[in-house]
């Protein structure tokens, strides 16, 4: 039990030792490369994938092969490349959605938290009134609202993130607003938002980060769900959650259609859980992880 | 700590009325005129300009929406939550007939997330380091990122079609309840079993904690011991709001085992845009959800006198 | 947290104690039917739900006055004899003496008069029915035997209506509760109606006091099955599996792809059949560009291979719909076949000259299109509620020619909204019948109107004209050659873009005897059937 690092203080070099860290902890690191291998995909899609995404260039239904290393789906579309080229759209309903929520929820929290009185009462009582619906039932409404689409898709999740941000900072400012550097900014005359900006965002930006990395992870996962039901992205969309939704009445017969994609959702999600761990860790002494 | 319960329960008040008002705005966004939608069936039928008419008097959509809003509200509070579109009979009935299956499914999911997500925490926190940890800690991250349709259809495939144990679809029987059950259990015992497994570590580093060690007790015992114990008033918040997954979970895991549920229920009446059944059915789930972490909050206060006093 | 944990504990206890004692109580002869959930009725009333599947576990509870036999005859059900009048205006039925209704009451001609002003009443808010069973102008009746239908103008179809038209007992509809489906579910059938947990399962059980009298019983009295389950799936790799793991006696109906799982198993019985109608076909908005130009219509139909897709989807399991009519309807036009034979170059060509050219990256855009901008991309929105992936593959043979093909899934009632404000451009229809008035229904115009089923805008008064005298022909051969002349205009015209026809896929284990497939693959009779272990 490595208490002795409690110890050390984070008075010198916070980054460095942070760092440190987070790359002590070998499942951060194995995340970490995860994540951006995938990210270097997304980039590289045009040049790895072997063929368009959604021509159909084999007979359909065929098991791994030399020419289709993961098989071809339903119609006869190359699952790799649409893997590939779904690893563009899969991580990026993530990371949108994450970054609308994310937005949005910390605004909301801020506000509450800073300002107190009647603000906080109110957007409390707002947040809590959406954390009592639960996250996938959040998403589903809006849907149903909005349509069918990758677009409503992001705004729906991102609207299912938004409370546990706003609850998050909420509480974390209430703490630092009465620390003696907030006050003292405060009777040297500082506008509120150059306080909100200067002093206090600053100090709530590492549960943030961590919180918005293991967000990217669930949204993914509603992200598919919803897709499962016939609510997320349409087809021929290689969305990931889409195309393992689609192929999973095969599942016995034509593994490789629904399994390579559910494959790969599982390991961004299980990668951005690592990386988020591993940060909280690095940025929280306390809240260690091992 | 009666006054701690009086003060939650006002608490909800405000709450309850702003969940309402959401259900109710967004219900009222969907595109569609439902009374239009109530004429029409799937496969024919013709329409009248006087029959929508009659019908959208019936169904109060031509009154102002306040009025509606109002309706709404008081109708919910005396237990009434109109008639469904596409089942013409009264919502509350359809929920209440399919609340029992959810629920059921719901703590059988969380007693399965505890029955393996705590022994696999504890562990891991005793392990700390080892390949047993590593162990318990990837199949927890494995459990909870798998999206739950897919983990399901592989629990069906197997038990289902191969070993043919388990029945792959329906409802009514024990054994019916044990796929769905396990689909959502696992991927909440991997959330639990890794905040177990870090409360534990955390509460490790407290003082007390280095007491017991300089005093040369054996590190397993002291985990076991004083560690579990406080390590649990996290663990059981985390219960509550996991419970609330669990309830989401439902609505995928009744649509892949075909279970009948509140969750299958809202996804066929959001697809068919049913509104009145859609607004009962998660006006309904919303209250459920917020009466249990009310349960939660009010064990958490038994447990720790200084959370009834200190807030 | 332990008060959970109980919880969990006596749910448990509480539901193995339940398996315990439905373990005793299984019986011999239970059939177990598996369905596709979207099979699932509505109300479960045929009078108001506009669905075969309503109708067809309807017509278990409740036997109707004529049945469309497996080989496409009508034959007696409860009606032992009937005629109508040469101009086509009245029905005279004799019916059965001696029948009962579960509940006791007698059937006769005042029973019957009772269901059908029920079914016509506004307040009863029938979907299909009421206008399939018409605008009658009187019913008269003497009170036991005799029957007779009067119309104002000539209602040659009405077999077809009352071969599915539920009828209850009067006594049981004057005093049910809307929506009490027990109450209202009597009627004169070889089965019960006993439980309906929606989303999951119908239960009926045997009535023993069943005659047996319509043409369908091959004996009189009760029918052997002990009780019918039917349980509705919403997986399709379930519906596939479900048979070979032993939950069910019964698919109906079975994914194709699933079929060879099957097909060469002793242990397993596969039936097939077609259903007569339109297919799943895809009509055309000629109001708005680009579909308001036949040049691109045609082009639609040219660059598409449904055989291809049939084999790509289906393992060439599905059958051929060519025209608006599907092959196998009786009134099916040939010429559909042969009007537009897969030829991209002859698409590529009507395109161009319709001023849709080549643009960068090989997809088309205007030039020079009238009413649209130039430099506007050729995209062809289609909205369906399911087969999407027939849309999936002529998404892909289309691209190759410059077309754009967006795929939108949408459900029943956004569709039906989309429809109302004629808001489309390629939309999803089907129609399931062999009488070939479905379509006057799909393309007079007269029926371009609110809740009508003409959306695709075009007006063409010889077309109306043919359709309209449909319904006034007698004779079958002269009715199915106006319908081939419809057929004609429509091809000629391009308003629709045929597909695939689905067939009725039945799945059944060898203990299941007897059991027999209606004319139509959406229909069919267990009044002989039996389960032998």
């Amino acid at each position: 039990m490595a208490t002795e690092t409690l110890d050390v203080g984070a008075a010198e070099r916070p980054v460095r030792l942070a760092l440190g860290r987070y790359f002590s902890h070998p499942g951060a690191v194995i995340g970490l490369i995860i994540l951006v291998c995938w990210i270097l995909v997304t980039i590289l899609a045009p040049i790895l994938a072997p063929y368009n995404p959604a021509d159909l260039v084999a007979r359909a239904r065929q098991p791994p092969s030399a020419d289709h290393w993961l098989g071809t789906d339903m119609l006869g579309r190359d699952v790799l490349s649409r893997v590939i080229y779904g690893s563009r759209i899969s991580i990026s309903i993530g990371f949108i959605a994450v970054l609308l929520g994310g937005i949005s929820g910390v605004i909301l929290g801020l506000l509450a938290g800073y300002f107190g009185g009647w603000t906080d009462t109110v957007i409390s009582r707002f947040v809590d009134a959406l954390l009592a619906f639960p996250s996938i039932l959040l998403a589903l409404v809006v849907i149903a609202a909005l349509g069918a689409s990758i677009q409503n898709m992001m705004i729906a999740v991102g609207i299912a993130t938004l409370p546990d941000y706003a609850r998050l900072v909420r509480g974390t400012v209430l703490a630092i607003k009465s620390q003696p550097y907030v006050e003292a900014a405060r009777l040297v005359g500082n506008s509120h938002l150059r306080i909100l900006a200067r002093h206090i965002l600053i100090n709530v930006n590492a549960p943030i980060v961590v919180l918005a990395t293991l967000q990217i992870g669930s949204a993914i996962l509603i992200g598919a769900g919803l897709s499962f039901l016939g609510l997320g992205a349409q087809p021929p969309t290689p969305e990931w959650g889409l195309m393992s939704a689609e192929g999973r009445q095969m599942l016995q017969r034509a593994w490789w259609i629904s399994t390579f994609p559910g494959v790969a959702i599982l390991s961004v999600v299980i990668a951005c859980n690592l990386v988020g761990d591993g940060l909280r860790s690095a940025l929280d002494p306390k809240m260690r992880m091992g | 700590m009666r006054r701690y319960v009086l003060g939650r329960l006002l608490q909800l008040i405000p709450v309850l009325f702003l969940v309402s008002l959401i259900v109710f705005a967004v219900m009222r966004l969907l595109p569609g005129d439902p009374a239009l939608l109530m004429l029409s069936g799937a496969e024919g039928g013709a329409i009248t300009p006087e029959r929508l008419n009659e019908l959208r008097e019936q169904m109060g959509l031509n009154e102002p929406l306040a009025a509606q809003y109002l309706n709404f509200v008081l109708g919910a509070l005396q237990g009434d939550l109109g008639s469904s579109i596409r089942f013409q009979v009264p919502v509350i009935d359809l929920i209440l007939d399919r609340f029992g299956s959810t629920f059921e499914l719901a703590v059988a999911g969380l007693f399965l997330a505890i029955a393996i997500g705590m022994p696999l925490g504890m562990i891991a926190a005793a392990r700390q380091g080892g390949w047993i940890d590593s162990l318990c800690m990837t199949l927890s991250y494995i459990g909870s990122s798998m999206p739950v349709y897919w983990l399901g259809l592989l629990l069906v495939l197997v038990f289902s079609f191969t070993l043919h144990w388990f029945p792959s679809a329906g409802g009514g029987s024990f054994e019916a309840l044990i796929l769905p059950a396990f689909t959502l259990g696992l991927l909440s015992a991997g959330v639990l079993a890794r905040l177990i497994r870090s409360s534990m570590l955390e509460v490790a580093t407290e003082d007390y904690m280095r007491t017991a060690r300089a005093k040369g007790l054996f590190p397993r015992l002291i985990i076991f011991r004083h560690g579990l114990k406080n390590a649990m008033i996290p663990v059981l918040t985390m219960i509550g709001l996991q419970f609330g997954a669990l309830l989401a979970g439902t609505v995928v895991t009744e649509t892949v085992f075909s279970r009948p549920g509140l969750g299958r229920l809202i996804v066929d009446s959001i697809l068919s845009k049913d509104y009145p059944l859609v607004q009962g059915a998660i006006l309904f789930l919303a209250v459920v959800y917020l009466l249990v972490n009310l349960a939660v909050d009010l064990a958490y206060a038994l447990l720790d006198p200084r959370i009834r006093y200190g807030n | 947290m332990t008060r959970m944990k109980k919880a969990a504990l006596w749910s448990g206890v509480a539901s193995l104690a339940l398996i315990a004692s439905v373990g005793t109580a299984v019986a011999e002869s239970d059939l177990i039917i598996a369905m596709p959930a979207t099979n699932e009725p509505a109300s479960l009333d045929g009078h108001i739900d506009p669905y075969q599947s309503t109708w067809l576990i309807n017509s278990l509870i409740t036997d109707p006055l004529v049945i469309l036999s497996p080989d496409g005859t009508y034959i007696p059900g409860l009606a032992t004899d009937w005629s109508v009048s040469d101009d086509g205006k009245t029905w005279t039925f004799t019916l059965r003496d001696g029948v009962t209704f579960h509940d006791g009451e007698p059937f006769n001609a005042e029973a019957v008069r009772a269901n059908l002003e029920r079914i016509v009443a506004p307040e009863t808010a029938s979907a299909q029915m009421a206008s399939d069973i018409g605008p009658i102008a009187s019913i008269e009746t003497d009170g036991e035997t005799g029957l007779t239908i009067i119309y104002d103008t000539p209602w040659v179809t009405l077999l077809d209506a009352v071969r599915r038209a539920p009828l209850w007992s009067p006594a049981a509809l004057a005093t049910a509760e809307p929506g009490d489906m027990s109450a209202i579910l009597v009627g004169t059938g070889p089965f019960r109606f006993v439980d309906w947990v929606q989303n999951d399962n119908i239960t009926l059980e045997r009535w023993d006091d069943y005659a047996g009298v319509t043409a369908i019983s091959e004996a009189p009295g009760p029918v052997d099955l002990d009780s019918v389950t039917i349980r509705f799936i919403g997986e399709s790799a379930v519906m596939g599996e479900v048979l070979a793991t032993g939950e069910v006696n019964m698919v109906y109906t079975l994914p194709p792809l699933f079929s060879d799982r099957y097909v060469g198993n002793s242990d397993y019985t596969l039936l097939s059949k077609g259903q007569a109608g339109t297919g799943l076909q895809m009509v055309m908005n000629t109001r708005s560009a680009p579909l308001d130009d036949i040049r691109v219509r045609q082009a639609l139909i040219l660059g598409t291979d449904s055989a291809a897709a049939n084999d790509i989807l289906y393992d060439g399991l599905y059958q051929a719909s060519d025209g608006p009519l599907n092959n196998i309807h009786p009134c099916f036009w040939e010429g559909s076949s042969d009007m537009y034979p897969v030829d991209q170059e002859r698409a590529a060509a009507l395109l161009d000259d319709a001023g849709w050219v080549v643009g960068d990256g090989g997809m088309r855009v205007a030039q020079g299109v009238e009413g649209v901008e130039d430099g506007t991309p050729l995209t062809v929105r289609y909205s369906t509620l399911h087969h999407q992936e027939i849309g999936e593959v002529f998404q892909a043979q289309l691209r190759p020619l410059g077309i754009d093909l967006q795929i939108e899934v949408v459900p029943g009632p956004v569709q039906l909204d989309m429809v109302q404000r004629r808001d489309f451009e390629l939309m999803y229809e089907r129609q399931r019948s062999p009488s070939p008035l479905i379509l006057d229904q799909v393309w007079n115009s007269a029926y371009d109107e609110p809740g009508g089923w003409a959306w695709t805008g075009y007006a063409n008064p010889e077309l109306d004209g043919i359709l309209e005298q449909l319904r006034a022909v007698f004779d079958d051969d002269e009715r199915c050659d106006l319908a081939r002349d419809a057929q004609q205009i429509i091809m000629e015209n391009a308003l629709m873009l045929p597909t695939l026809s689905q067939p009725i896929i039945v799945g059944l284990d060898a203990s299941v005897q007897g059991f027999e497939m209606g004319a139509e693959g959406n229909w069919f009779f267990l009044q002989n059937a039996s389960i032998e272990n």
